[in-house]
């Protein structure tokens, strides 16, 4: 019997040391991806999106991994390094950063690199942006209501100009998510003028945050501005519902019911072990 | 049982004690291959359960969806097995069969090992294990998920204490008789047979608190499985919104039982040479036994699928459809007809009830009871109330990975070696409840 344990024992550890090995000798390197986005969000903050990806049998997030972000002209500065959060992103605020060149146009390009490990080969990619604004505000003619957005682009020596032909996402912001209503684009003014969506419900008072939206556009990124107004439809609040046993806190009855009936259970336990005592300590009486 | 009933007590208590006691001393190779064997399977598993840790849950084929794979089947086909512990030591018992006697180690034995099975089972189905004692810290215990942690682990412990209560005096005989034994084995009678000289007063206790715990044991038994079933019955999925699932579960769970116990002593009996213990008359009841399980199952099966296949409304008629036509119609007909129907009608006849056929018709019961905890638990989880959509088509199916598949024989590999290893140094037959006049008279009494 204990020769039988120890080649169990024996044979046990040399599977666990082989199969570390295997993994041990498997150092190709995995292959990476990084993708950039420029985004410009209601608050007018601009920033850098970098999504590092690696490939195991499908592309994964790669977090905890440094990734250096570049401002582009003849040469590249370098404008930050950025770990890597549980989705993969490197977020780099723009800012007035005073390093970030600008050319003529207006165009700011930029470079983020992922230098790889000794497990993971490094990547790069590189972007060149226009920075622009998203206007939304609402007017009332007669009795139909409009919202309209106002896109213009920023060019080299900062002045302003319309952007025609730009392609606006329109949304109504739900608890959860977005709603799209409207896909338009940009007049030769830059304008946007759409109906408002009247029969959409809106919170207690109507109020409906309208969201417009410029999704990865090839030259001026992803931009977003959002309002408010209480043209919705107002819906009132529902009365929480008593979910039963699936409340946050426990019914009282049920927390006695299961205390009494666990404890009358183990209480039995603990006077089996107090008999086997007895047991053992029963004298021998023939 | 021994046929000589002309012998003295004497002369049959020490026949008893010899032939009860001879597995515990010979060294068998076939047996060292058979654990090898399960060693083997384990360690395979172990890797794939290394893999599982390492990659996380996605080396399984479960998803959003089918969250819920083999190993939750496998769990709940684990509860069930265990079911047979209550099923011999408390209502066979109670219900004074005594035929049943020589079973009762067994299938405590049996129990032990499939509920603490089926409590490694469902830490291997979480993507965090190490999270494990965060159900016990931070646990709602209006979750079923709780009240599962706590009915199992009450479960198992009285799982050990009746099997140990029993064990006692037969520790004691060890302890005396056994020569030739390593020194663990020598220490662990003499600590565990806990100063046992088989005193009146010794044996009043023991039998007092036995038929307390056999009482005891009913509820527990009965509980574990119905919250397993309220696992399923408070997730609101089609097959499983149903208020038939505790008496189903429980009832199935008991012919998974009775097929186990059978199984379990065919071996038993011809490796350990227990013929004279393990008789044809004791199958011939236990296949009796089966065949009034199975048709009580049977009319929970019918119980369960009848009306909804009347009605036949939305997901759950699609959910219907996929089972009885569909793609699980192969698997659903094949666990009907061989794991339930065909046991009813062959042990119905005695030749069906010889310890070979019986072996047969037990590991058809059994293989179905598996693939029947299967079908329960993977077409629900595919036909959710609220449709799939927008998903890759791999969230649609489920087809288990090697991993799964590796870490469920892993689970079946370690239940038999506990079985194993537990036999090899305990009695399988309990000794003083076969032996003659061996209790003292004031006892009886």
């Amino acid at each position: 019997m204990k020769s039988l344990y120890k080649h169990i024992l024996i044979i046990g550890l040399v599977v666990i040391i082989a199969a570390g090995n295997v993994f041990a000798q498997k150092n190709k390197k995995k292959t990476t991806r990084i993708s950039v986005e420029y985004v410009k969000d209601h608050n007018k903050t601009e920033t850098l999106v970098a999504k590092l990806r690696v490939k195991e049998k499908r592309y994964i997030s790669l977090n905890d991994a440094i990734v250096k972000f570049y401002s582009v002209s003849d040469t590249s500065v370098l404008l930050d390094k950025i770990r890597t959060n549980k989705d993969g992103e490197a977020i780099f605020v723009i800012g007035d950063n005073p390093k970030i060149f600008k050319d003529s146009l207006g165009f700011m390009a930029f470079e983020v690199e992922y230098d790889g490990s000794t497990s993971l080969k490094g990547s790069n990619k590189k972007i060149a942006v226009k920075q622009s604004n998203l206007e939304v505000s609402f007017f009332q003619k007669d009795t139909i209501k409009f919202i309209e957005v106002e896109a213009n682009e920023i060019g080299g020596n900062n002045q302003t100009s319309p952007v025609k032909g730009l392609k606006v996402l329109f949304y109504v912001k739900g608890t959860f998510s977005l709603f799209n209503f409207a896909k338009e684009k940009t007049d030769n003014k830059g304008k946007i003028k759409i109906e408002f969506p009247v029969t959409m419900p809106g919170d207690t008072n109507g109020e409906l945050t309208i969201v417009a939206k410029v999704e990865e556009d090839d030259i001026y990124g992803t931009v977003e501005s959002m309002g408010e107004i209480n043209w919705g439809i107002p819906v009132p609040l529902v009365k929480e519902k008593q979910r039963g046993l699936g409340d946050t806190d426990a019914p009282l009855w049920m927390v006695y019911t299961l205390i009494t009936l666990l404890s009358a259970v183990w209480f039995h336990y603990l006077y089996v072990i107090f008999m086997i005592i007895k047991i053992k300590l029963a004298k021998r009486s023939f | 049982m021994i046929k000589n009933e002309n012998i003295s007590d004497e002369q049959f208590n020490q026949k008893v004690e010899k032939d009860l006691l001879a597995h515990l001393t010979v060294n068998q190779k076939r047996n060292n291959i058979f654990i090898f064997l399960l060693i083997a399977i384990v360690l395979v598993g172990m890797f794939a359960y290394y893999r599982q840790i390492r990659y996380g849950l996605i080396v399984t084929s479960m998803r959003d969806y089918t969250s819920w794979g083999v190993y939750i089947s496998n769990f709940v086909f684990f509860v069930a097995i265990s079911l047979v512990g209550s099923l011999i030591s408390s209502m066979l018992k109670l219900s004074k069969a005594t035929w049943s006697t020589p079973l009762t180690r067994i299938s405590e034995i049996i129990a032990i090992a499939a509920i603490f099975c089926a409590s490694i089972i469902i830490i291997v189905d979480m993507g965090r294990p190490d999270r494990f004692l965060n159900v016990v810290i931070y646990g709602r215990i209006q979750s079923p998920i709780l009240w599962d942690v706590m009915i199992i682990s009450t479960y198992l412990v009285i799982s050990i204490l009746l099997l140990y209560l029993s064990l006692i005096p037969d520790l004691a005989l060890c302890r005396d008789k056994l020569t030739g034994v390593s020194g663990v084995r020598k220490w662990f009678y003499r600590v565990f047979s806990v100063n046992w000289k088989g005193s009146p007063e010794q044996y009043k206790i023991l039998h007092s608190i036995i038929a307390m715990l056999s009482i005891v044991v009913l509820p527990i038994a009965f509980a574990i499985h119905t919250v397993t079933s309220w696992l399923f019955s408070t997730t609101w999925r089609p097959g499983w919104d149903s208020t038939n699932l505790g008496p189903y579960f429980v009832s199935g769970a008991l012919m998974a039982g009775a097929a186990v116990i059978i199984v379990a002593m065919y071996f038993i009996r011809n490796v350990y040479n227990l013929k004279e213990y393990l008789t044809d008359k004791v199958f011939d009841h236990m296949g009796k036994l089966l065949v009034l399980l199975s048709l009580i199952y049977l009319y929970f099966n019918i119980n369960e699928y009848l009306g909804p296949a009347f009605k036949m409304v939305g997901v759950e008629g699609e959910h219907i459809i996929e089972l009885f036509v569909g793609k699980y119609a192969g698997m659903y007909w094949a666990v009907q007809i061989l794991g339930l129907i065909l046991p009813i009608v062959i042990l119905s006849f005695a030749w069906g009830r010889k310890p070979l056929p019986m072996l047969i018709i037990s590991m058809l019961a059994l293989l179905g009871a598996w693939f029947k905890r299967f079908l329960i638990v993977i077409p629900s989880l595919q036909h959710p109330y609220l449709p799939i959509q927008d998903v890759d088509e791999s969230y649609r199916h489920y087809i288990p990975t090697w991993e799964e598949w590796a870490i469920t024989f892993a689970s079946f590999a370690a239940c038999l070696l506990i079985i194993t290893f537990l036999l090899r140094v305990l009695p399988a037959i309990p000794i003083w409840e076969m032996k003659r006049g061996v209790e003292p008279k004031s006892q009886e009494a």
